[in-house]
């Protein structure tokens, strides 16, 4: 462990227990427990969207619309898409000095490139599951509407993927 | 303009500033590998900054050009030109998505 990770980790003292806190001062539990509920939030995320991609793939193909499913999963995949970015933004700084600083950066470099990838698809991916949702509930499209709204099920899903991928890799290899 | 169109040059400035953010000089000593060890030695809360201001300003951003091109009045665009558009957004929106690449993945 480096100097760098131990200073991150410090132990504060409250009465008379002796809690272990990472660089964002959240209690390492809380952490661990965020982090099982961000894979929580990407397995269901990876779902909905795949479908949610796949209908999107179907219509760019010249296929008629499934009007039921074309409201719920671009929700369902908003909502998702939203609570993984939030769950993810908190566990950020402890990655940042915990995993990355301490160990990715020298030890696995094209694992800190891999991430920072991950996390610019994903900003440029929020934006297009916020446009997919808002075309899901018009009742009449352009054609312009409909190709923005393929593109954008289809862009949100490919985001998914390589996030999905990407996060569980790392993951494997070094956790909060 | 039409909503299509609104959204996807919303989509496209959310995505510009984004990029900008990232890629410009200035918060590079906040967000580079190399250089950001040598910020978060003095601080750790400085390095994140870089990321979390990056998708505040361009959540802004989007909502920010929807609202302007809701005000801008006449200049009718025919449904195939308005297609058209829409595809050449998205375009660059992967180039966008394709210098992020080079800058993460490739770049010394």
């Amino acid at each position: 462990m480096t100097s760098l990770s131990l200073r991150a980790r410090v132990k504060r003292k409250r009465g008379c227990r002796t809690f272990v806190v990472s660089a964002t001062l959240l209690p390492l539990v809380l952490l661990k427990l965020l982090l099982v509920l961000h894979a929580a939030v990407a397995v269901a995320l990876a779902g909905a969207a795949t479908h949610n991609g796949l209908l999107g793939l179907s219509s760019l193909r010249g296929r008629p619309p499934r009007v039921r499913l074309e409201r719920f999963y671009p929700s369902a995949v908003l909502w998702l898409f939203l609570a993984s970015v939030l769950i993810g933004a908190l566990l950020y700084p402890s990655f940042r000095v915990d995993v990355r600083a301490a160990y990715l950066d020298e030890a696995m470099p094209l694992g800190t490139r891999l991430f920072e990838f991950k996390e610019h698809l994903v900003a440029m991916g929020l934006f297009a599951a916020v446009v997919q949702r808002v075309l899901a509930g018009r009742d009449e499209m352009t054609a312009a509407d409909r190709l923005l709204f393929d593109v954008a099920r289809v862009a949100v899903m490919l985001v998914v993927f390589y996030a999905g991928l990407v996060g569980f890799f790392l993951v494997s290899v070094k956790s909060v | 303009m039409s909503g299509a169109l609104r959204l996807a040059l919303a989509w496209l400035a959310s995505a510009l500033v984004y990029l900008l953010i990232i890629v410009l000089p200035a918060p590079r000593p906040l967000y580079l590998p190399a250089e950001g060890r040598v910020a978060l030695e003095a601080s750790p809360e400085v390095i994140t900054i870089g990321w979390y201001g990056a998708v505040v300003l361009a959540s802004c951003a989007g909502p920010l050009v929807w609202w302007l091109s809701g005000r801008l009045r006449g200049g009718r665009v025919s449904p195939l030109m308005e297609r058209r558009l829409v595809l050449a957004a998205v375009l660059a929106l992967l180039l966008q998505a394709m210098i992020l690449a080079w800058f993460e993945l490739l770049s010394p």
